[in-house]
């Protein structure tokens, strides 16, 4: 969006009906994160209201450093978190997975990835992502569907950077993990190594 | 295994282009040279390209109205307190302001002796609607030193005055408590908080201070039903 700065500016002399143009921008935006977090439709609709809101309320605190987009991206985010907290009775959500384990990646590579075609995988990965803690699901919409770079991730999750790429990478494989425990066989490879297109491909 | 663990974490960095030209290099060689990465490799790249290629999910209906009308109501509201407070603040000055045209001060020496001093204003015709009357006792001693006492008639007391007063247009002072000590003249300055008749402005401005408690006081009513509608 063009002359955020200036828009701020403005509604923060008074035109505050300017503001919709950041709702109208954003609103998607900001709703495929939060509802990537809590799982429900209407918490979702709830947290974009509340999080338009408070960046609002708080506008003038904006310094500019950062994009706005990032800005609203870390409200709803914390909103978002707190209000899964709140859920599940202020138990911790990082680091343990639901057996109380830290993932260990296997081995083999299943060969579920070769026998069915995009739009399963598509719809696995759908089911896969509501079992991920929420804080992966987060970082995986953040990263992977919103594409923001990992200095803005960082700012919305308030983490370092090298922090961000390990966990990036650990909800990524707890996510393939589950599609092959829930919907695989193991162990059965398929000789995929030597086929045409591959080599093409490298 | 420590490469593999670096390897897999590196497929992502190679599939979104966030390796150098070297270990772009690398990794290259990697999966051509050994198959069980390659073949990691190829079922990794399936999945996230799945996973990217995902649809975002949109919202069915936008916040923007609830939002702004939030946002909007708030500055009404902020600004109905800000009204609310000012007109509390006029009201209260107000109910403590004098009705400046109906002071009347008149002052008269009573000798002492004088229990039944007959005293007739120069406005008594204002005087019908007196509902209280003060009187304030100066006595001075033979040193010219001032010594005050105070004595106020109650309503109840006042009725026959009043009375008195509508037919005589008089005030008589029936009633002085002076000093203990022999004087020979007292000062006797009284007081008539006298409020005005009820008709035309006057009666507007006696009732207005009345009106806008009374508004204030249900104007809560009128928000709730707004906001219920």
């Amino acid at each position: 969006m063009r002359n955020e700065k200036e828009l701020i500016r403005k509604i923060l002399k008074g035109e505050k009906e300017l503001f919709s143009l950041f709702i109208r921008e954003y609103e998607n935006q900001i709703y495929s994160l939060c509802v990537s977090i809590v799982k429900n439709r209407e918490e979702a609709i709830d947290l974009v209201q509340d999080t338009f809101y408070l960046a609002f309320k708080n506008l003038s605190s904006f310094k500019g450093n950062s994009k706005f987009s990032t800005w609203l991206y870390r409200i709803a985010y914390n909103l978002s978190i707190s209000r899964v907290r709140r859920k599940n009775n202020f138990l911790s959500l990082d680091g343990v997975y639901e057996d109380g384990k830290e993932l260990d990646i296997e081995d083999e590579t299943s060969d579920i990835w070769f026998s069915i075609d995009e739009e399963e995988i598509k719809m696995m990965i759908e089911e896969g992502m509501k079992k991920l803690k929420p804080w992966e699901r987060a970082i995986i919409e953040l990263r992977d569907i919103k594409n923001l770079n990992y200095d803005e991730i960082a700012e919305v999750l308030g983490i370092p950077m090298g922090t961000v790429k390990s966990r990036l990478n650990r909800a990524r494989n707890h996510l393939r993990k589950i599609i092959e425990r829930e919907f695989g066989t193991k162990g059965n490879k398929i000789n995929h190594i030597d086929r045409d297109e591959d080599k093409k491909e490298l | 295994m420590k490469i593999k663990k670096n390897f897999k974490e590196r497929i992502y960095e190679y599939i979104n282009n966030e390796l150098g030209k070297e270990e772009r290099l690398e990794f290259e060689r990697l999966i051509k040279e050994n198959p069980e990465l390659r073949r990691y490799y190829y079922a990794t790249k399936k999945f996230y390209t799945s996973l990217r290629y995902r649809k975002e999910e949109k919202i069915p209906y936008s916040v923007e109205y609830r939002v702004l009308s939030k946002i909007m109501g708030e500055r009404k509201k902020r600004l109905s307190l800000s009204f609310g407070f000012a007109l509390t603040i006029i009201i209260i000055a107000l109910m403590f302001l004098p009705f400046p045209a109906n002071n009347i001060k008149e002052k008269v020496s009573v000798p002492v002796s004088y229990k039944n001093h007959k005293f007739i204003p120069s406005s008594y015709v204002s005087l019908k609607h007196v509902k209280e009357i003060g009187i304030t006792v100066y006595v001075k001693d033979e040193r010219i030193e001032e010594k005050s006492g105070k004595l106020s008639i109650p309503k109840n007391e006042f009725t026959p005055l009043y009375e008195t007063l509508k037919d005589k247009g008089e005030v008589e002072i029936n009633y002085i408590k002076g000093s203990d000590e022999e004087q020979d003249i007292i000062t006797v300055s009284i007081d008539y908080k006298n409020y005005p008749s009820l008709s035309g402005n006057r009666m507007f401005g006696f009732y207005l201070p009345y009106i806008i408690m009374g508004l204030l006081l249900i104007s809560p009513i009128f928000f709730f039903v707004k906001r219920r509608a």
